[in-house]
């Protein structure tokens, strides 16, 4: 019998921005590396309108490949969880509610299986409060660019050239560009 | 979450545990009118059930989307993503504001491997969208729905004023429905959905019962009838009328990495009241003795279909 106790954690926040922002940086699960500790590297292997397929790796067992499922819904929730059968197996659901202007609250459910084989490793790492204040860091550096970005409602296009890369606005909606050849 | 669910005729019944663990890896999505939720050749990765609302679902033919059907509240849409690999076979979009239960495909693969019941539902949910493809009125324009349906390629063009023509038609719409149903199970097997079932799909004109029949499933004039797999089982057969009896049978053990996905038997010559018995899991589909004093026979598999 496999021994394994599930554990259960639920973190809130509110962070200064739309909800919109939070849920895409949140729904951008080949962005995940950038703020979530958990995630070392992932890739999107697939996605459609409101499922994604992502292959990643977590901070607690290097060089071990998780494929997570995920469903999303704009603007509202995003749901990740590994496919059944692999160590770890766990859920991470998110969800993002408008809280006043400019405001929204976040919450992060997750539901992780400890196993005897995971435990040790993962102790530490399971931490809602970090995931949450890598996200709020991560807000803030969006949110350092809607400060500075175009505010002429004229301009359709704009782009920066910034420390992380080049970045574009499109219609007061930031995007991260990257090379394509 | 676990309310909706509950709800949802599919989920009536399980227990509060499965409940819980289908309630914590779904979520709801709402969605305006003419939006697009599926879009055809993209890769499959979910299914939904639609709350409220309605969706139409489309074909693109020659660069023009045809409307296949309308799939409306309480019911199940991509559900074949949940067992296949394919990219989407159409495009779904809102025809109003609608509301939707989203499921991974992994997660229902998971509870249709736990809980045999599941996928005895779903296949009653895919034989329903068979059936109602069936069902299409053949008009212009739905043409390119039965087509969809039967898998046929190119327009009829009958007339329907030919008897042999409209017969001719009505035997190609029931081998479409046969292979249609080939093609379902074969996939819930490979999934690895089906493993607690043995299944045995008849053509007409005969039926299949006995005690260990579990259900039956009927399109048109092709019936599956599910067979528990868990031990030796009989299924009686019984003509009732005269024509070409048609059987192909599958079960758990046949899908093994080399094995073969299903067995066919030759088609057979019948007559009303002649009787046969399938036995699992060896397979052996016996002729009884006919009244007129023909002897009963083994007959033998015609083909294994890998």
């Amino acid at each position: 019998m496999k021994l394994a106790f599930p554990t259960r954690r639920a973190v809130s926040r509110t962070l200064a921005c739309d909800p919109l922002l939070a849920w895409d940086i949140l729904s951008d699960y080949a962005a995940w590396p950038e703020w979530l500790p958990l995630v070392t590297q992932a890739t999107e292997r697939a996605r459609e309108k409101n499922f994604a397929l992502a292959e990643v790796e977590l901070a607690p067992f290097p060089g071990r490949k998780v494929t997570i499922e995920c469903a999303h819904a704009p603007g509202t929730r995003v749901l990740a969880k590994s496919t059944i059968g692999q160590d770890p197996e766990f859920i991470l659901d998110w969800t993002v509610a408008p809280e006043g202007a400019g405001q929204c609250r976040v919450t992060v459910k997750c539901t992780w299986v400890h196993t005897p084989a995971n435990v040790k490793a993962a102790m530490g790492a399971v931490d809602p409060n970090a995931w949450l204040n890598g996200l709020a860091a991560q807000v803030a550096s969006y949110a350092a660019d809607v400060n500075t970005g175009p505010t002429d409602p004229a301009i359709l296009l704009e782009i920066h050239e910034t420390e992380s890369g080049l970045v574009c606005w499109y219609r007061g909606r930031k995007y991260a560009m990257t090379e394509a050849s | 979450m676990k309310e909706t669910i509950r709800k949802i005729e599919a989920f009536s019944g399980l227990d509060e545990k499965l409940l819980s663990k289908i309630a914590a890896t779904a979520i709801t999505c709402s969605y305006g009118a003419d939006e697009t939720i599926i879009r055809e050749g993209e890769v499959g990765i979910g299914m939904y059930f639609i709350l409220r609302g309605r969706v139409g679902v489309f074909r693109n033919y020659s660069g023009s989307d045809v409307r296949l059907g309308e799939i409306g509240a309480n019911e199940f849409v991509a559900e074949m993503a949940l067992i296949d690999e394919k990219p989407r076979s159409a495009s779904v979009v809102t025809l109003e504001e609608t509301e939707c239960v989203l499921f991974t495909r992994d997660t229902v693969r998971h509870l249709l491997e736990k809980y045999p019941s599941l996928s005895i539902r779903l296949v009653r949910v895919m034989a329903e969208r068979l059936r109602a493809a069936q069902d299409q009125p053949r008009t212009s324009a739905a043409q390119p729905a039965a087509v969809a349906a039967s898998g046929a390629s190119g327009a009829s063009g009958a007339s329907g004023e030919d008897t042999a023509a409209a017969d001719a038609q009505a035997a190609s719409m029931k081998n479409a429905i046969e292979k249609k149903m080939l093609d379902m199970f074969e996939m819930l097997y490979t999934a690895k959905a089906f493993t607690r079932f043995s299944v045995a799909i008849l053509g007409c004109p005969v039926e299949g019962s006995g005690a260990d029949a579990l259900e039956v499933i009927r399109v048109g004039d092709v019936k599956a009838v599910l067979l528990p797999a868990s031990g030796p089982v009989e299924l009686e057969i019984g003509a009732y009328g005269a024509g070409q009896f048609q059987l192909h049978v599958f079960h758990p053990a046949m899908f093994g990495d080399s094995g073969p996905r299903a067995l066919r038997f030759a088609p057979e010559p019948i007559q009303p009241d002649d009787r046969f018995t399938l036995s699992l899991p060896d397979a052996v589909l016996t002729r009884h003795a006919r009244p007129d004093a023909s002897a009963g026979q083994v007959l033998p598999v015609a083909e294994a279909l890998a």
